[in-house]
């Protein structure tokens, strides 16, 4: 009888132990950050290859024993892309005190139903949506690292303007917050330039399969230059579709096409379409090969723009921690103060939360990506 | 300009009209409104899609293979999802397709994966022109082969034994059982027979734009249904006129008004046509007695 009540005892402080041992070892052995990207739904390759390239980035650091001998892992949220869905995990994310920085979200109108949130809980966020309102100083916590729209739209009616001759541009628009901004900015600016829109037509993200209407519309007023304002499963139907019509005239697009999936979808009838990104991976940056070979090794796949801006943000994230501990606030200001962090797609600083970097012109030749030959200057 | 706009507007249209057929033909005669049938068109083309790249079959075969493969899948879906619910009241059965059509795009997703896979090109897309119209021979071929599915459909509902068993069920199902038909045999045709329609459109769209994903069914599906109640539910001629009245308004609509109300006009069409003819265009008045 005294033996048993003895086991019992014994059992219960080593269950006890067991509990506590691993509770402790949860928040002391490791550091968390996390991913809120769109993993199901139309944009979830986005938040895939952007997963992967944190993931990579995590082994590296996990493999070299990670920061102060903790491991560093990543928790994973799905926005669906759906801004409604947005705010729930920012909310899930913000109230764990254990996750120090997000990175995402993909879509600019989730990230910026979600801003608020991560604000109020000063949780810093890296994204890499386009929206210019994203970083319009209200959410000092929330950093952007690629280039806004309006940015791009600029120099993209620049480059149509100034260094192709083009003069009549059309538009094809995807009907939201990305593409109107960019039909706005790329208007205003090649009409500054003294160029003139002849026509601007509108499609629906995900919805449009048939462009013939619009394509023939175009076509009817003669411009020598089509700006496609949109995804790349969507421009590479348009792109299919205009030979069929008979408008052949050069194609011009934003980082929202910068992926191999345009050619896999498009075929030859991408052929020749430019542009904008900020990454290639023959464009060197300290660490840009080993990037693009670890990638290409552990997933089999070519890392796009998304992939390697995913790459930076969880190394500027991890930077912070090594530096100013692991606490939200410790990160905050090394993102502040951060000057020319040497990311795999170009030095990296922010000014007011936007970061500072060149525009790349890369082109479709030969079934490849490659740099355009005339660039951007 | 209006003559090129009016052939995309028949391709776009032949496109519709036969995602229509089988969606009509499923409420011709169960009475179900099968909001399952885009994602069947989606397992079709998917299936399609696998045959040809995963095991590398020519075209026809891998065709049929998704044809089957969806046929099957519609057994199942019947078997599992809709005849536990058969007798229950119709709304029961509505959203069990509701169900069953979520329940699919994530299975799609879950196999094959969210993004974008890319249909290879096997049959050489020439374009041919003549008096202003240029049509390919894509838009041909899905033209074609919506005419031909129309009139074997229309053939075997209205000529044969079979089609007359259907046509009983569709008006009475116990009393048919009572005449020696075997209504579940029929009702399991009838879905197998529907999805295998729905994936033969799913696979030439796939083929049309070169593209196969889970989510491509959802519009498909939901254009069909209006396609169907404009030419009359439960009328097979009737789904492929409106069909094309759909394609052809979208075309002309997004030409000559504006092309961010194209999908606007198609459901105005709809509105209007149920104000004046609310059975549909070639759809027959059933007078309830009281």
């Amino acid at each position: 009888m005294k033996r048993k009540a003895l086991l019992s005892v014994l059992l219960v402080l080593i269950i006890i132990a067991a509990t506590a041992c691993n509770g402790g070892g949860d928040s002391a052995s490791e550091i968390f950050i996390a991913s809120a990207n769109p993993m199901t739904g139309d944009s979830a390759q986005f938040g895939d290859m952007k997963v992967k390239a944190i993931e990579l980035a995590l082994d590296e650091i996990n493999e070299e024993g990670g920061i102060d001998g903790k491991n560093v892992k990543l928790i994973v949220g799905d926005d669906t892309g759906n801004p409604k869905e947005a705010p729930n995990v920012a909310q899930k994310f913000a109230g764990d005190d254990k996750i120090l920085a997000v990175i995402g979200h993909w879509n600019s109108s989730c990230t910026l139903a979600a801003r608020g949130i991560y604000e109020a809980a000063s949780l810093p966020v890296i994204t890499d949506s386009v929206n210019k309102q994203i970083t319009d100083g209200t959410t000092p916590h929330m950093y952007r690292i690629s280039l806004t729209d309006t940015t791009q739209a600029y120099n993209l009616a620049q480059y149509a303007f100034n260094k192709l001759g083009k003069k009549n541009a059309a538009i094809l628009f995807t009907a939201n917050d990305f593409g109107t901004g960019l039909k706005n900015d790329f208007t205003d600016e090649f009409e500054r330039l003294g160029g003139t829109i002849v026509a601007s037509e509108t499609y629906f993200e995900g919805q449009s399969k048939d462009f013939s209407p619009q394509l023939t519309k175009i076509k009817g007023q003669n411009p020598d230059v089509i700006f496609i304002a949109g995804y790349y499963v969507e421009t590479a139907l348009i792109a299919q579709q205009a030979g069929p019509i008979g408008l052949d005239v050069p194609m011009i697009g934003t980082e929202g096409i910068s992926s191999e999936e345009l050619i896999k979808l498009g075929g030859d009838a991408v052929e020749g379409i430019r542009f904008a990104a900020f990454f290639h991976p023959e464009v060197e940056f300290p660490g840009t090969k080993e990037f693009v070979e670890a990638f290409r090794s552990k997933y089999n796949k070519e890392p796009d723009n998304y992939a390697a801006l995913a790459y930076d943000s969880t190394k500027l994230i991890l930077e912070g921690i090594k530096q100013n501990g692991a606490t939200r606030d410790g990160i905050t200001s090394y993102l502040n103060d951060v000057e020319d962090f040497p990311g795999v797609a170009g030095p990296i600083s922010f000014v007011d939360n936007d970061v500072t970097r060149n525009i790349l012109i890369l082109e479709v030749k030969n079934g490849k990506i490659d740099l355009a030959d005339i660039q951007l200057d | 300009m209006f003559m090129e706009q009016l052939s995309n507007g028949i391709a776009l249209g032949s496109i519709y009209a036969l995602t229509a057929i089988g969606f009509t033909m499923v409420y011709g005669i169960i009475r179900l409104i099968n909001f399952a049938h885009g994602d069947l068109y989606m397992i079709g083309a998917f299936l399609t899609y696998t045959g040809l790249t995963l095991f590398n079959m020519p075209i026809v075969p891998s065709f049929l293979f998704g044809m089957v493969g969806a046929a099957a899948f519609g057994i199942a879906i019947a078997k599992f999802a809709y005849s536990p619910v058969f007798k229950a009241p119709r709304i029961n059965l509505f959203l069990s397709a509701i169900g069953i059509a979520i329940f699919l795009e994530n299975f799609a997703m879950l196999i094959w994966g969210p993004e974008t896979q890319s249909f290879p090109s096997v049959i050489n897309n020439k374009v041919y022109s003549f008096i202003g119209i240029r049509i390919s021979s894509l838009q041909l071929i899905i033209l074609g082969s919506t005419i031909v599915l129309v009139g074997i459909l229309t053939y075997v509902v209205q000529y044969t034994k079979l089609g007359r068993a259907m046509r009983c069920v569709s008006q009475d199902m116990d009393v048919s059982k009572l005449m020696g038909i075997n209504t579940d045999r029929i009702v399991y045709l009838t879905f197998a027979l529907g999805s295998g329609l729905g994936a033969a459109a799913g696979t030439l769209v796939g083929m049309y734009y070169k593209a196969v994903y889970p989510m491509m069914g959802f519009v498909p599906g939901l254009k069909a249904f209006i396609a169907a109640v404009i030419g009359g539910i439960g009328s097979i001629p009737g789904a492929m006129l409106g069909g094309l009245i759909m394609g052809i308004s979208e075309s002309l609509g997004a030409a000559y008004i504006s092309s961010g109300y194209r999908d606007a006009i198609a459901f105005i069409i709809l509105i209007i046509i149920l104000l004046l003819k609310p059975e549909g265009l070639l759809g027959k008045g059933i007078k309830e007695k009281i």
